[in-house]
């Protein structure tokens, strides 16, 4: 990358398009002490004929710490060729050329500084979760899932509640858990949903639940029933997670239109028990909460007891947008 | 109907730092990476120990496997094991 320096500025009386012999201004900086020798194309530079209308400017690099060698015209009163200088004090500083400075064109915090068909422009601060894209020519804000929250859970807490209240307007939430724990053996886990940003959360035969599960011998069961909150884990007992080092389940949960108000809250799953052995089950299902109100908080809860008080598990919550 | 801001204002109020010794709590993800605790109170507590003794009873009705619904079939045609 081409270099620049404050305040360096020399002169020279050379002539011609040979090597320019540079000499000290007091008070100024030289080349050599900002930029040293060697290499090409080191830093910028600016030539003017004090005794005639002679300019050039470009990128060079000092041979010595006194000769300056122009390695690259970018313009002047030759064009993108050596300037032959007549007789005459020449001023020698560095500084950058027009086309390559930036006029900021930021005014207001969040803008990102883009270059547009021919200069710096800005990019307004996206909207609330927008994500930066392409559209084929400029940067643009778009839509993308996001991540919303993620964290790990408290040992030994009852429930885990997660308050969404700002997150409502994505049209779904993809809900991550991995190494969920309970400290009672063979409980299931519940999912509960908040209409009022947690302040309480919907516990009654308002859910309704459908599921299917297998387990490592091959045998099945159906869903159906009406539970008082939707059960990623069915309501096989056999189908349970276990308290034991090891054990524990994973699942992923997609909750569809949580700020919507004109139908029911509905949910798909699909999740992974395992224990040490190591022996598994699979199940996947739906569920409603037959209230139409938007969810702002999500509660997840084991059958019987708490989250385990070693390893309770972590999640990440995505929104679609 | 959605949390007003006095609802969010309340709940985050309420939250403690640690969670409490010795008593069932919730552990509660705000957001801007607000987190706290909140304790169950006697009337939760009790409810959880309802929840879970239903939970228990749900246990002993549950459908029956494949391999049992077979084993059952078998049975009453006088096929299978005993």
């Amino acid at each position: 990358m081409v270099a620049i320096a404050n305040l360096v500025h020399q002169q020279s009386t050379t002539t011609g398009t040979s090597d320019f012999t540079l000499t000290a201004m007091n008070g100024k900086q030289s080349f050599n002490t900002a930029f040293g020798t060697g290499g090409s194309n080191v830093f910028y530079y600016f030539i003017m004929n004090q005794s005639a209308a002679e300019f050039e400017y470009g990128t060079g690099h000092l041979s010595s710490s006194t000769v300056l060698v122009r390695d690259t015209v970018i313009g002047g009163t030759n064009s993108t060729s050596l300037v032959n200088f007549s007789a005459g004090t020449k001023d020698v500083c560095c500084d950058i050329e027009a086309s390559k400075q930036i006029i900021n064109p930021l005014t207001t915090r969040g803008d990102i500084l883009v270059r547009d068909a021919s200069v710096a422009a800005r990019l307004a601060l996206g909207a609330n979760f927008k994500t930066l894209q392409s559209n084929g020519t400029d940067p643009a804000w778009g839509d993308a899932p996001i991540l919303l929250t993620s964290g790990n859970i408290t040992a030994s807490a009852t429930t885990l509640d997660i308050v969404m209240t700002s997150y409502t307007a994505f049209s779904a939430w993809l809900i991550i858990g991995k190494g969920f724990m309970p400290t009672t053996d063979q409980v299931l886990l519940y999912l509960r949903l908040s209409t009022d940003g947690g302040s309480t959360y919907v516990a009654t035969n308002s859910y309704h639940h459908r599921s299917r599960c297998e387990l490592t011998g091959g045998d099945a069961s159906g869903g159906g029933q009406l539970l008082a909150q939707i059960s990623p884990h069915g309501t096989n007992s056999t189908f349970c997670c276990g308290n034991v080092s090891g054990e524990g389940c994973d699942f992923e949960l997609l909750l569809f239109d949580p700020g919507g108000t004109t139908h029911y809250t509905s949910c798909n799953y699909a999740i992974n028990t395992y224990n040490g052995t190591p022996n598994m089950g699979w199940g996947q299902g739906s569920g409603i909460l037959a209230v139409k109100q938007d969810i702002d908080a999500l509660r997840f809860l084991w059958s019987s007891g708490n989250f385990n008080g070693s390893t309770p598990g972590s999640y990440k919550i995505y929104g679609i947008p | 109907m959605g949390a007003t801001e006095q609802q969010k204002k309340e709940l985050r109020e309420k939250l403690l730092k640690e969670p409490p010794v010795g008593r069932p709590f919730r552990h509660v993800v705000c957001e801007n990476g607000i987190e706290g605790y909140i304790a169950f109170s006697d009337e939760e507590i009790a409810q959880q120990a309802i929840d879970a003794a239903y939970f228990e009873e749900q246990k002993k009705n549950q459908p029956l496997t494949l391999e049992e619904r077979i084993a059952k079939l078998e049975k009453a045609a006088g096929i299978g094991g005993t």
